[in-house]
């Protein structure tokens, strides 16, 4: 009877219920639609930091991260490689060598970092505005280089010219080479365009001549939730001559930005829903002032008060829960049209400076929905008490008598 | 149940003041009154009296500024709030003066209500709350909201819901205003007959001069005291 009482109550004013759903509805797609951006602007950035060759966790040979040169290097043998990365979680991974370089033509030269990669294991990733503008990609058995479109300007020279590429060998001498230019590459982030080139890893390691070793396992999970447990795993397996650290370690800046927008997001939400809040106490308040001669002749034929706030709590919270729900099927729809992204080239030069993708999608993790909607049904529950308890506290007989 | 020596309520030296800015009114004025169980009593006296005044204070609704109250053997002013909630769910039957029917629940649902909340069983409920719209002339309407009953038709849909569950005490402010003088003698007939039938113990207090022929004590109230107290 409470129940029923409560469910009549909420629709004795129509517009007013009406207006108090749409506005928990709208406060809530709201919410789960900022709390989405959010997190398709972090993953953008976050892709972009690990995509952009790191890897979710990588492996070193120690002290490479103080000194990243050829003289900390690693062998991966084939048993123990086989060892390490039979890991369910783990999606794929890549050897790579990658030292400090430079690159020469007939008219300039630039420092680099020279990336020796297996090109079919790290597809590069074309949301990141990755795009070959001349000749074609690297192949694990192509004997020439790949360079950025910038990088070729700088130097004045263009598809199918021969550089030198100069790096110290593992002997610690001079190794030097020319490589004829195969591929040139487009990438939304310049500094990369003009500082990255590329050889097959096989002739890296001929030209430096380290056989098969390797500065840099790179490892890439299909779930990066539970980084550390795989860290520890790995680093287990590999032993202490290697570091295995996640990106957040490696890019530190990074992990810390990610880190504060995910507590940054939480803020979002109770600052919306507090606003929300006010309106909420407000309407229910004149609710049970209108109210106010029923609920003394409850209280005076002897309804316990703990029933009226029950009764009053209940009819508040069926509506805040119906506009939950509201809200919640609203921002699907909403978030469905935003699951492809939205290609954001036109201003992809500002995003790539703060380190994001040129393709902001919207993802919701189940734990944001999750939190949201308990944030709202708590604060909800805070909202709805209030009122009614002060409503239970009312003298009777005088609430009997405002006629 | 039979009649017997146990009071009902006894008030002893009650009184109410109301204040209101520097002016004070005696609600209650020095109140002795012992009421039997079974006693059926029409409380009347001119408007400002006290009569609801004195129903309130038995029901527990108003505290007195002095004196003590006792409702069988419970002495109000020794109970906690819910306790009072309580003895008023369970044993009293309360016909308000002003405001009665829960608005958003039909004529049946009001009168089964307090039933629910007594925790009686729902077959039961039905078959009581049924019963007792019939009998105070309300059949067929059980469906209907309180807005879509007359002045008098809700008011003997509070009378039915004050005594379906045959409280021992019934506190009835008014039950016969709106109602015309046939309605109001079947009401009075009805709440005769449970007197006689169950010993329910009634305070009915009004204007009505037909209602002290269908009780056994009158007693009339003037500025907040007892003026005369007659037994039948
Ligand atoms: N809440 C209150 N505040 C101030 N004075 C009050 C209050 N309630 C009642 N009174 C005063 O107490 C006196 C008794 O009032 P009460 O309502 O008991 O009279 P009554 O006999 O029931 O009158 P009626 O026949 O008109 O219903 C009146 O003078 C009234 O003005
Ligand atoms: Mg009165």
């Amino acid at each position: 009877m409470i129940a029923r009482l409560a469910w009549r109550n909420l629709w004795r004013n129509k517009e007013r219920s009406l207006l108090m759903i749409t506005a928990v509805a709208i406060a809530v797609c709201a919410m789960l639609f900022m709390v989405a951006m959010t997190r398709g602007f972090m993953q953008g950035i976050l892709d972009s930091g690990i995509h952009n060759l790191p890897g979710h966790i990588q492996a070193h040979a120690n002290r490479y991260l103080d000194d990243p040169s050829i003289d900390h290097r690693f062998t991966l043998t084939s048993a123990s490689l086989q060892n390490v990365l039979t890991n369910a979680n783990i999606e794929h991974w890549s050897q790579r060598v990658k030292v400090p370089a430079v690159v020469q033509s007939e008219y300039a030269s630039q420092g680099v970092t020279l990336l020796g990669i297996e090109p079919e294991r790290e597809p590069q990733d074309p949301r990141l505005g990755y795009k070959i503008v001349a000749g074609k990609n690297l192949s694990s058995d192509s004997a020439g280089i790949l360079i950025g479109e910038r990088l070729a300007e700088k130097l004045e020279t263009e598809l199918g010219k021969r550089i030198v590429l100069m790096t110290q060998s593992a002997e610690g001498g001079l190794a030097e080479r020319g490589y004829r230019i195969v591929g040139i590459y487009q990438t939304t982030f310049a500094a990369r365009e003009e500082g990255e080139v590329y050889l097959a890893l096989e002739q890296s390691q001929t030209l430096l001549g380290v056989d098969d070793q390797i500065s840099e396992l790179a490892i890439f999970t299909s779930d990066d939730s539970d980084l550390e447990r795989l860290q520890t795993e790995l680093q287990t397996k590999l032993g202490s001559y290697i570091d295995v650290l996640r990106w957040d370690q490696i890019d530190e800046y990074l992990g810390a930005s990610m880190k504060t927008m995910s507590g940054f997001v939480f803020i979002i939400v109770a600052v919306v829903f507090l606003t929300l809040s006010f309106a909420l106490v407000n309407t229910l308040i004149m609710a049970i002032f209108e109210r106010t001669p029923e609920i003394g002749l409850l209280l005076a034929l002897g309804l316990r008060p703990k029933a009226v706030v029950l009764a009053l709590t209940l009819e508040s919270m069926v509506m805040i829960g119906l506009g939950l729900i509201l809200g919640n099927v609203l921002a699907q729809f909403i978030l469905l049209g935003f699951k492809d992204g939205v290609d954001l080239s036109s201003v992809a030069e500002g995003l790539a400076m703060a380190g994001a993708s040129p393709y902001l999608s919207a993802q919701l993790r189940l734990s944001d929905w999750l939190t949201t909607n308990v944030l709202v049904l708590i604060l909800g529950l805070l909202t709805s008490w209030w009122p009614a308890r002060r409503a239970a506290r009312l003298d009777p007989i005088e609430a009997l008598q405002k006629t | 149940m039979s009649i017997n020596n146990q009071p009902a309520v006894v008030c002893e030296q009650v009184s109410k003041i109301f204040r209101q800015g520097s002016s004070q009114v005696m609600g209650l004025d020095q109140v002795d009154i012992l009421v039997k169980a079974g006693d059926s009593i029409c409380l009347s006296g001119p408007s400002g009296s006290g009569k609801t005044t004195l129903l309130n204070a038995i029901g527990g609704l108003a505290k007195p500024d002095s004196g003590t109250i006792t409702i069988g053997e419970h002495t109000l002013s020794s109970m906690s709030d819910s306790e009072r909630a309580h003895l008023r769910l369970h044993q009293i039957g309360f016909v308000f003066q002003s405001y009665n029917l829960v608005p958003v629940l039909s004529a049946l649902e009001n009168v089964a209500f307090i039933m629910e909340m007594q925790g009686r069983p729902k077959q039961e409920i039905d078959t009581l709350a049924h019963a007792i719209l019939n009998r105070v002339g309300l059949e067929g309407l059980y469906d209907r909201k309180p807005g879509q009953l007359s002045g008098g038709q809700q008011q003997r849909v509070a009378v039915a819901r004050a005594i379906v569950s045959n409280p021992t005490l019934v506190l009835a402010d008014e039950p016969t205003a709106n109602l015309d003088s046939q309605t109001a003698i079947q009401l009075m007939e009805l709440f005769q007959t449970l007197n006689q039938e169950s010993g329910t113990t009634f305070i009915i207090a009004t204007h009505d001069t037909r209602v002290n022929q269908f009780t056994n004590r009158q007693i009339v109230m003037q500025d907040g005291r007892i003026e005369s107290d007659n037994r039948a």
